[in-house]
């Protein structure tokens, strides 16, 4: 915290780790909306574009955006607290979530959604496509996959759940910035992340034309809640020492970028 | 009586809040009688002028890592970063 002394604990510490280019999709997110005071702030014109300078101020810029402006006066100067942006997200696309449970479990209950809609509008040979993609081994049966079948995937947690995310969070970098997001990471799994960009595309699309219409607002909250879920994944996720590289498991004994020996 | 439901807002407001910023209670109006603070900047002391090895100064950020167990490794890494800015840069 270097810029100001607004803090909170759900997006600040994500933030505050992330790279420069994890930033600037969601630096990009909130330059859409004219009410923004990112750029006005001195430490933003300074260091621009090394966002993880001001990482801090985006986290306070994405959480004002969840609020209303008048009401955030009242708030002291700042916006909701991120877990309450978070369960507006959840209620806005329908998401089953419980308001006690913790940022990580609403944030996979949103994620849950949208994956099974955009699952459900997929052919079984773009479900397959998109299974050997992530690099399912062994034989799965002639008989399709079920959308239950990722969602198990997704569940499970670790990298097949962040290249599921990455998915969905480069599809709608797609939608609102005209391009895909710029991650310094796996070229494998940035291939991943750009296939399919039809069926998923196409239900994301329809996702975002519901919510389009419902208020401009969540123009600007639902592509940061969904960008800050997958840079949550992707931190909480095995990394390699030397390049960064993410693990898919922890019985790797190397890493598969740069063949570094991964400790046990 | 039931709480309203603006009234039951601010009460979430104001516990989420308060799990965000946990006041530390210190001895002394600056905490100059405060041993956990002198033990803090006595290790910074040492660490800026160089008498702490690195490898005493790794050891010290690893081990901060897990002072307040947690399980979520951003929050680890943060902490991690934290404490090494502290500890290297004035």
């Amino acid at each position: 915290m270097k810029n100001t002394s607004v803090f909170d604990k759900d997006i600040n510490p994500v933030l505050e780790i992330a790279s420069d280019e994890d930033l600037e999709a969601l630096v990009d997110y909130v330059k859409t909306k004219l009410s923004e005071t990112l750029t006005v702030h001195e430490s933003y014109k300074l260091h621009e574009p090394s966002h993880s300078e001001y990482a801090d101020l985006i986290a306070k810029e994405v959480r004002d955006m969840g609020g209303n402006s008048f009401a955030n006066v009242f708030r002291g100067g700042e916006g909701p607290s991120y877990h309450e942006m978070v369960c507006d997200v959840a209620k806005k696309i329908k998401a089953p979530f419980n308001k006690d449970k913790s940022i990580e479990d609403i944030e996979n209950a949103i994620l849950e959604t949208i994956l099974t809609k955009a699952l459900d509008e997929m052919s079984d040979e773009d479900k397959q496509k998109l299974m050997d993609e992530m690099g399912a081994k062994g034989g799965l049966g002639k008989g399709g996959i079920a959308t239950s079948a990722f969602i198990a995937i997704f569940r499970s947690g670790g990298f097949y759940s962040y290249q599921l995310t990455l998915i969905i969070a480069n599809q709608i970098a797609r939608l609102i910035l005209g391009r895909g997001l710029m991650l310094a990471t796996n070229a494998t799994l940035m291939r991943t992340a750009s296939i399919l960009t039809g069926p998923i595309g196409w239900a994301i699309t329809g996702l975002w034309t519901t919510v389009d219409i419902a208020g401009p607002a969540y123009k600007v909250t639902i592509p940061c809640v969904i960008h800050v879920a997958m840079l949550r994944k992707k931190l909480n996720a095995l990394q390699c020492d030397k390049c960064d590289a993410m693990l898919p498991d922890t019985t790797m004994k190397f890493c598969p970028e740069c063949g570094n020996k991964v400790a046990a | 009586m039931a709480m309203t439901d603006a009234e039951r807002q601010r009460k979430r407001r104001a516990k989420l809040k308060a799990e965000a910023k946990k006041l530390i209670e210190v001895r002394g109006s600056n905490g100059e009688f405060d041993e956990r603070l002198r033990v803090a900047l006595s290790i910074r002391k040492l660490a800026l002028t160089n008498q702490l090895s690195d490898d005493v100064v790794k050891l010290i950020v690893k081990t901060s890592e897990d002072v307040f167990p947690t399980k979520d490794l951003s929050t680890k890494k943060y902490i991690n970063k934290l404490v090494l800015d502290y500890l290297t840069k004035e």
